[in-house]
């Protein structure tokens, strides 16, 4: 119709949002002074970090991704919920609109996923029944 | 249907409230905006510029016969008031296309919509029945309603760069030489960044204006601070142009505890207009009406 015009974006964000991301259990977090959080996870097992190698490199085990208040707080309510029930309750806490937070969350999301600070959940949670 | 407006290159859209506008265009001669409800892309809304009203029933032969050779199945052209529209169904899903002319605009419109599942024609015909062209008021400013920011300004003025990050929206408007300049913002997450009262976070923006002027009203609400003053030159733009003025006010929305803050620079007859006649509302709580 328009000289340009182009299909659609087919992109939706249903598989994404109904992703659980939980946090690693085996991270170490501890709360910095600015009310942030510092998560440590175990780094992946490679031979020089085994003695005597470990010895001589530099680097302890752990890994140590630093959040700040915003980032503790996503951080704490990663409890098995799904992604767009984390979306709507940092929208509720921050008065933002429901793709204003997904925008900030689902970044902040992937990065901890990649640092293995969190992981995706692929069975539902306890309390879930399917009825079939 | 109880909806949300949107305003955008002086067209008019009611949408369902959990509509956002997640891409947009600024060019005002051909470009596209894309509404999405919290799963996926809802509305396309795509324009162009023409001299002059299309042959409407060759264009929608060739639009027709052009899906056709793009995978589309099931073609059906439908009539729409003044909305020439083909649905079919493309990729599994059903899509129907409206197109119409705006005479004021000199603008051909194709509304897209990408039914998630079933279509809705119901939806579909209260969206189309509620695009309008939103004409320029008695004084020539132009209506611009998104990310809720709800502004009027210089119709001059072309909309030269629009911000929009999680908890921000930023709309800057310029001449073509950038000498006349608005600049409306609505800024959220303010525990986080904003440490002072309004009238200290506006004289930090405006550090360098001189011989500035400061005023404080209340307006619908709203606890307004205004500060006007000569924004920085310099010699050579100063002795050939003259003074730069400049003003800003900024508020903190009570409805949705968001800072929003409009700022103009230009000659002394633009910005004495522009501070007195521009306007920046609230799309949130409505107050301070553009």
């Amino acid at each position: 119709m328009t000289a340009k015009s182009v299909p659609p974006t087919p992109a939706n964000w249903r598989a994404l949002l109904a992703a659980r991301p939980v946090r690693n259990a085996a991270a170490a977090a501890e709360e910095t002074d600015d009310g942030g959080v510092r998560i440590g996870v175990r780094k992946a097992d490679a031979w020089w970090r085994r003695a005597p190698w470990k010895w001589a490199v530099p680097g302890g085990d752990l890994r140590y991704t630093v959040l700040d208040r915003l980032g503790r707080e996503l951080w704490e309510i990663c409890d098995g919920r799904t992604v767009e029930e984390i979306v709507e309750e940092m929208a509720r806490r921050h008065r933002l609109t429901f793709h204003e937070s997904r925008t900030a969350v689902t970044p902040l999301l992937r990065e901890l996923i990649r640092r293995g600070a969190l992981a995706i959940a692929l069975s539902p949670p306890n309390d879930q029944v399917n009825i079939r | 249907m109880n909806g949300a407006l949107w305003i955008w290159r002086n067209f008019r859209f009611l949408l369902p409230g959990d509509w956002e506008l997640l891409q947009f265009t600024r060019r005002p001669g051909e470009g596209r905006c894309a509404w999405a409800d919290r799963c996926a892309f809802r509305l396309e809304f795509v324009w162009r510029a023409v001299p002059g009203p299309p042959d409407f029933d060759r264009m929608m032969g060739d639009y027709a016969a052009k899906l056709e050779t793009e995978g589309a199945r099931k073609l059906r052209r439908e009539r729409r008031d003044a909305w020439h529209g083909i649905a079919a169904e493309q990729g599994g899903r059903p899509i129907s296309r409206f197109g119409a002319y705006f005479d004021r605009e000199s603008c051909v419109v194709e509304l897209v919509f990408p039914w998630p599942e079933e279509r809705s024609p119901a939806l579909e015909r209260a969206v189309l029945a509620a695009v309008r062209e939103e004409p320029p008021d008695a004084a020539g400013r132009r209506r611009w309603r998104a990310f809720g920011l709800d502004l009027r300004v210089d119709g001059r003025l072309d909309l030269a760069e629009c911000r929009v990050a999680p908890g921000s929206a930023e709309f800057r408007f310029a001449d073509e030489r950038g000498r006349r300049i608005v600049r409306c913002r609505r800024l959220g997450l303010r525990p986080f960044w904003m440490k002072t009262g309004v009238a200290d976070w506006v004289r930090g923006q405006t550090r360098d204006w001189r011989a500035a002027r400061e005023t404080s009203e209340r307006r619908e609400g709203h606890e307004v601070f205004r500060r006007e003053g000569d924004a920085p030159t310099g010699f050579l733009e100063r002795a050939l142009r003259g003074r730069k003025c400049a003003g800003m006010e900024a508020w903190i929305c009570p409805a949705d505890d968001r800072l929003y803050a409009r700022e103009w620079r230009g000659p002394a007859p633009f910005a004495e207009d522009e501070g007195r006649r521009g306007a920046l509302g609230c799309a949130g709580c409505g107050g301070l009406g553009a």
